[in-house]
C-alpha cells in the first residue's frame, strides 16, 4: 500500500460540477488508469480518496489537494502522468507527493490539517458602487468589531445571523475598469470556515447597501495547512 | 447564432441555474469530430433532462455509431429544465448542442428519440427553442430535417405534423444510410423521395388520411406514388456484429442510471399480450457470450464505472444465461465492480445468483407478476403461477432480503374486482411467509406493491381494447384492501394514463391537442411536479379532441387503425388471434418451445428452432402453390 497527496486545478466549465461529482470522477479515473485504490472495510466499502476542502460549485481553483491510498506503490511522477491522461478538460494534475507515513492521529490527512484558503474574487459592479472604493476601504471594513451576515442553516433551512469577522484574515481590493478584485485569506476547514461569497455579500452590504454584482467569478488560489 | 456568441451569452446563465453541469458537456469519452472532415451534422435530441437522457443506452449506441461513420458528427441535445429555458428565452439563446455549443439550426438533421408519449410537449418546446418551425410543412431548406425514432415511432401519427420523417425499427443500419442520403441529395424534397424507398422510413407528408363522419379512419391516400403502401420496419439481422459502444460517455454529474451496460439480446419470446416491446423488437437476436464478455470488459476499462448491468427485455432468458453470468461474476469481483441483473423473471429466476452477486448489500428485489389472479395472468399471457411467486419470495426472504417490490397492472381487459382483490391476497400471503421465515418480532420486512394503470398499446394483442374508465374507484378499492401492516401501496396518476392512451393510439388529429397543451404551457409532463392536468383539460376543450374517442373506446378489429401504415413485422392476424385467445383465457406458449406464428419470419430469419421448423413447413407449402 502507498499514500499520496495530489494537487490539481479545476478551471473552465468543469467548475459547474460539484464536490461529490469531482470525487466520483477521480474514483473512475483511478480505475481507468489501473491504479487500484484501497477500499475501506465495513458494510459499505468505499475507496480511500479524500479531498482536503470541498470546493463550492461554480468556483475555479488552482490549488486543490487530496489524499489517496493505493494498493500498490508507484513512482509519484508515473502516477501523475497516468492520472493526467484520464482527466476531463479543465482538471490538471499539478503535483503528486508520495507520503512516507500512513495517515494516523499523529500524522492526519490533509482534510484535518487545512486551516485557511486564499481566494480571488472578481465582481462586476455598478459604477456607483465602485465609486465608493477608497484607499482605505478594506482597512475600514476590517476595522469593524463584528461583521454579521445572514447564513442559511443547512439542516434547519432557517436563516441565522453569524459574525464572520474572526474568519477574515486579510482583504485587499483592486479595481480594474468595472471590475473589483478582492484578494482575501479566509479560515477554512472543520474548525472554522468561511465561504468567500458570504464575505463578498457582507462587504457589498456594508459598502453600498442594496447593490448587486452583475457577475462574480471566484477562484481559490491557495490552500494552507498545519504543518 | 455563432458558437462564440452563444458561448459568451451562455456563461453568465450557468451561474444562476440549477445543476449547470447539465449544460456543459465535456464528459470523458465525448467525441468531437473535426469540422473540416464533417459534412453531415446530426443533433441527437433526447426530449427530457440530461440526467434522464444520459441514462438511455440507445443514445450511447447511436452516438457511437454515428460518430464512427465517415463524414458524420453526432452531438447531443437535451431539454433544458424550466429555469434554464426561461433564462435562455430571456437572453435569446437558442437550443444548443453540448459538444460544441452549436446552434441546433446549424445541424443537417435533428433526431429525436421517442421513448415516451409524455415527453411530446418537450419536443415542441425544443423545436421552438431551436427556432425551427413546429410544423414540417413550414420548414425551409435552411432548417434541419426533423427525424423521430424509437418505440413511440411505431405509431408516429400524433407527431406526423411536426416531423419530416420517422425511422421505424432498429437504427443501426438505417441511421448511417439516412446520413449518406442527406449528403447525396440537394433538397428536402429530393431527400424525402429517396429516403422513403428505404425499409423503416416513413414520410408522413407523402400520405393523407381520410376519416368517416363518426371520426374513424376511412383510409390512407398516397400523395407520392413511389412511397410504399406500408412501411416495413428496419431490421438488424446479426446483432452480434452490430456496432456497440466500447467507450460510452461517462457523465460528470449524477444521472439516473450511471453504469456500464451491455445489451445481451434484443426481442422477447414470451408473448405477454400487453407488452409492446415484446412484439416490436422481434425476433430474438443474441450477442455471443464472448462478445458480451468483451464489451463488458472494454466498457469497464474505458469508463472506470463501478457497476455493470445487462440490458434486454428478460435477462434470464438469454440462452447461455448461467455460463455468462458465472464468468461476469468472476470478472466483476476481480475488478471491484458490482453486477446488476435487472428484468429477471420469476419462473426462470435464480435467486441464488442474485444472492451471490449482492452478498451483504442486498438492495430491494423486484418481481412483476403483473396481475393478481391466475385467470387474469392467463388473459395477459403472463405465464407464471402463484407457486412461482411464493416460491421465489420465500427463498429470497430466507436468503435475507428485507424489501420486496411487486409490479402489477390494473385496468387489464376483462378485469373484475376479484382480480384486484387477488393482488391484496398475494400481499397478505407474502407477509405471512415473511412471518413464517423470520419469526414473530423479527419484522422490518417491507413489501412494496406498485400498481400501474394499463395503457393499451399499438402492435399488441390489446391494441383494440378500450382503456378502463374506473381507475379512481379501483384505486380506492385497492387502497382499502392493501391496508396491511408492512405493505406499501403505490399507484400511478390516472390523468397521465389517459393521456398516454390518447397519444399511444392517437391519429393525426391529436396533434391539435398536443399543440394546444404546449401553447398552454405544458412541459415535462412525465414529472409529477410539472404535470398540469388543468392545462391539459383546457387544451382538450380548445382543440375539441375528445380523449374518450382514443382512450376508452373499444375498437372493432375491422377498423382501420392510425398505425396500419406501419408494418412492425408481426402480423395483424397473429395479434388478433392472440386477442381472441385472451378473451377465452387461453394461454400461448413461449415461442422458444415452438413457433407461435407471429409472422416475423416473413421478413427476417428468426433464429429460434421452432420458427425454423415453421419456416421450412411454410416453404414446402409455398412450393406447392407456386
Amino acid at each position: 500500500m502507498a499514500n499520496f497527496e495530489i494537487c490539481f486545478s479545476k478551471e473552465g466549465d468543469i467548475k459547474y460540477i460539484s464536490h461529490l461529482d469531482v470525487m466520483r470522477m477521480f474514483r473512475r479515473a483511478f480505475k481507468r488508469a489501473g491504479l487500484d485504490l484501497v477500499y475501506s472495510n465495513g458494510f459499505n466499502p468505499h475507496p480511500k480518496l479524500s479531498i482536503a476542502a470541498p470546493l463550492p460549485l461554480g468556483f475555479t481553483s488552482t490549488d486543490e489537494w487530496m489524499d489517496v491510498e493505493t494498493k500498490e506503490d508507484f513512482r509519484a511522477d508515473k502516477l501523475k502522468q497516468a492520472l493526467q491522461q484520464e482527466m476531463p478538460v479543465g482538471i490538471t494534475i499539478l503535483e503528486v507527493r508520495a507520503k512516507e507515513l500512513q495517515p494516523n492521529k499523529a500524522n492526519p490527512m490533509l482534510a484535518a490539517r487545512v486551516t485557511a484558503a486564499k481566494y480571488m474574487i472578481a465582481a462586476d459592479l455598478p459604477e456607483q458602487t465602485l465609486a465608493k472604493i477608497q484607499q482605505d476601504t478594506a482597512e475600514q471594513f476590517l476595522a469593524q468589531e463584528h461583521i454579521f451576515v445572514e447564513k442559511r442553516q443547512k439542516k434547519k433551512k432557517t436563516m441565522q445571523k453569524v459574525d464572520i469577522r474572526s474568519k477574515i484574515r486579510s482583504l485587499l481590493l483592486h479595481r480594474v475598469d468595472d471590475k473589483l478584485f478582492l484578494s482575501t485569506l479566509l479560515s477554512t476547514g472543520s474548525a472554522s470556515n468561511l465561504n468567500p461569497s458570504l464575505l463578498l455579500h457582507a462587504f457589498l452590504a456594508w459598502l453600498d447597501p442594496g447593490t448587486e454584482p452583475l457577475d462574480v467569478e471566484i477562484m481559490r488560489r491557495k490552500l494552507y495547512f498545519d504543518a | 447564432m455563432e458558437q462564440t456568441t452563444l458561448r459568451r451569452k451562455l456563461s453568465p446563465l450557468l451561474k444562476k441555474v440549477n445543476k449547470p453541469g447539465r449544460y456543459i458537456g465535456g464528459e470523458y469519452n465525448q467525441i468531437i469530430k473535426n469540422d473540416d472532415l464533417t459534412d453531415v451534422r446530426f443533433a441527437f435530441a433526447f426530449p427530457d433532462l440530461y440526467e434522464i437522457g444520459m441514462s438511455y443506452v440507445g443514445m450511447q449506441i447511436l452516438y457511437n455509431l454515428l460518430n464512427h461513420t465517415e463524414g458524420v458528427a453526432c452531438e447531443r441535445v437535451f431539454a433544458p429544465a424550466g429555469d434554464m429555458e426561461a433564462a435562455m428565452r430571456k437572453e435569446g439563446i437558442p437550443l444548443f448542442s453540448l459538444e460544441t455549443c452549436r446552434d441546433v439550426r446549424d445541424f443537417s438533421i435533428l433526431g429525436f428519440t421517442l421513448q415516451y408519449e409524455m415527453s411530446y410537449t418537450n419536443i415542441l418546446n425544443m423545436l421552438d427553442l431551436a427556432g425551427i418551425p413546429l410544423l414540417a410543412e413550414e420548414r425551409t431548406e435552411d432548417d434541419p430535417l426533423v427525424v423521430g425514432g424509437g418505440p413511440c415511432a411505431y405509431n408516429p401519427e400524433p407527431l406526423a405534423a411536426f416531423f419530416d420523417l420517422f425511422l421505424i425499427g432498429d437504427g443501426e443500419s438505417l441511421l448511417p444510410a439516412i446520413c449518406r442520403l442527406r449528403r447525396e441529395t440537394n433538397s428536402r424534397e429530393e431527400f424525402l423521395r429517396a429516403a422513403c424507398r428505404l425499409d423503416g422510413v416513413y414520410v408522413p407528408s407523402f400520405y393523407r388520411v381520410r376519416y368517416h363522419e363518426d371520426g374513424r379512419i376511412a383510409g390512407f391516400e398516397k400523395l407520392y406514388d413511389e412511397a410504399p403502401d406500408r412501411v416495413l420496419r428496419a431490421f438488424v439481422q446479426d446483432l452480434d456484429k452490430a456496432p456497440y459502444p466500447e467507450k460510452p460517455l461517462v457523465p460528470l454529474i449524477e444521472v439516473a442510471q450511471d453504469r456500464a451496460v451491455v445489451e445481451t439480446f434484443r426481442g422477447c419470446t414470451r408473448g405477454c399480450r400487453f407488452c409492446q416491446a415484446g412484439m416490436i423488437y422481434r425476433p430474438v437476436r443474441e450477442r455471443e457470450p464472448e462478445t458480451v464478455q468483451h464489451l463488458a470488459a472494454a466498457q469497464l476499462a474505458n469508463t472506470g464505472q463501478e457497476e455493470l448491468s445487462l440490458l434486454s427485455l428478460s435477462t434470464s432468458d438469454y440462452s447461455r444465461f448461467q455460463s455468462m453470468t458465472t464468468s461476469l461474476i468472476d470478472m466483476c469481483s476481480r475488478e471491484d465492480v458490482s453486477l446488476s441483473l435487472p428484468s429477471l423473471r420469476l419462473d426462470s429466476f435464480n435467486v441464488e445468483v442474485l444472492h451471490r452477486i449482492q452478498q451483504y448489500k442486498k438492495s430491494g428485489l423486484t418481481f412483476a407478476p403483473e396481475a393478481g389472479t391466475q385467470r387474469m395472468r392467463d388473459v395477459i399471457n403472463k405465464n407464471i403461477t402463484e407457486e412461482d411467486i411464493f416460491g421465489a419470495v420465500r427463498q429470497a426472504i430466507r436468503l435475507g432480503w428485507k424489501k420486496i417490490k411487486l409490479y402489477f397492472m390494473m385496468g387489464l381487459p376483462g378485469e373484475t374486482l376479484d382480480d384486484l382483490a387477488g393482488i391484496a391476497e398475494i400481499a397478505q400471503k407474502i407477509m405471512e411467509i415473511s412471518r413464517e421465515e423470520n419469526g414473530p418480532g423479527k419484522g422490518r420486512f417491507t413489501l412494496n406493491i406498485s400498481v400501474s394503470n394499463f395503457v393499451p398499446k399499438p402492435f399488441t394483442p390489446f391494441q383494440w381494447v378500450g382503456q378502463d374508465e374506473d381507475f379512481y374507484e379501483k384505486h380506492d378499492f385497492l387502497r382499502e384492501k392493501l391496508k396491511i401492516k408492512g405493505v406499501q401501496f403505490n399507484y400511478h396518476d390516472s390523468p397521465v394514463s389517459t393521456l398516454e392512451a390518447v397519444f399511444a393510439r392517437g391519429d393525426r388529429r391529436t396533434a391539435d391537442l398536443l399543440l394546444a397543451a404546449y401553447e398552454a404551457g405544458c412541459r415535462f409532463d412525465s414529472w409529477s411536479e410539472d404535470f398540469r392536468w388543468d392545462k391539459w383539460q383546457e387544451a382538450m376543450a380548445r382543440s375539441g379532441i375528445d380523449p374518450a374517442f382514443y382512450a376508452t373506446r373499444q375498437r372493432d378489429p375491422s377498423e382501420i387503425l392510425p398505425w396500419d401504415l406501419i408494418d412492425c413485422g408481426v402480423s395483424k392476424a397473429y395479434l388478433l388471434r392472440e386477442y381472441e385467445k385472451s378473451q377465452q383465457g387461453a394461454t400461448t406458449r413461449d415461442c422458444r418451445s415452438g413457433c407461435t406464428g407471429c409472422g416475423i419470419n416473413r421478413h427476417v430469419v428468426c433464429p429460434l428452432d421452432g420458427t425454423m421448423l415453421q419456416m421450412q413447413k411454410e416453404k414446402e407449402n409455398s412450393h406447392g402453390e407456386l
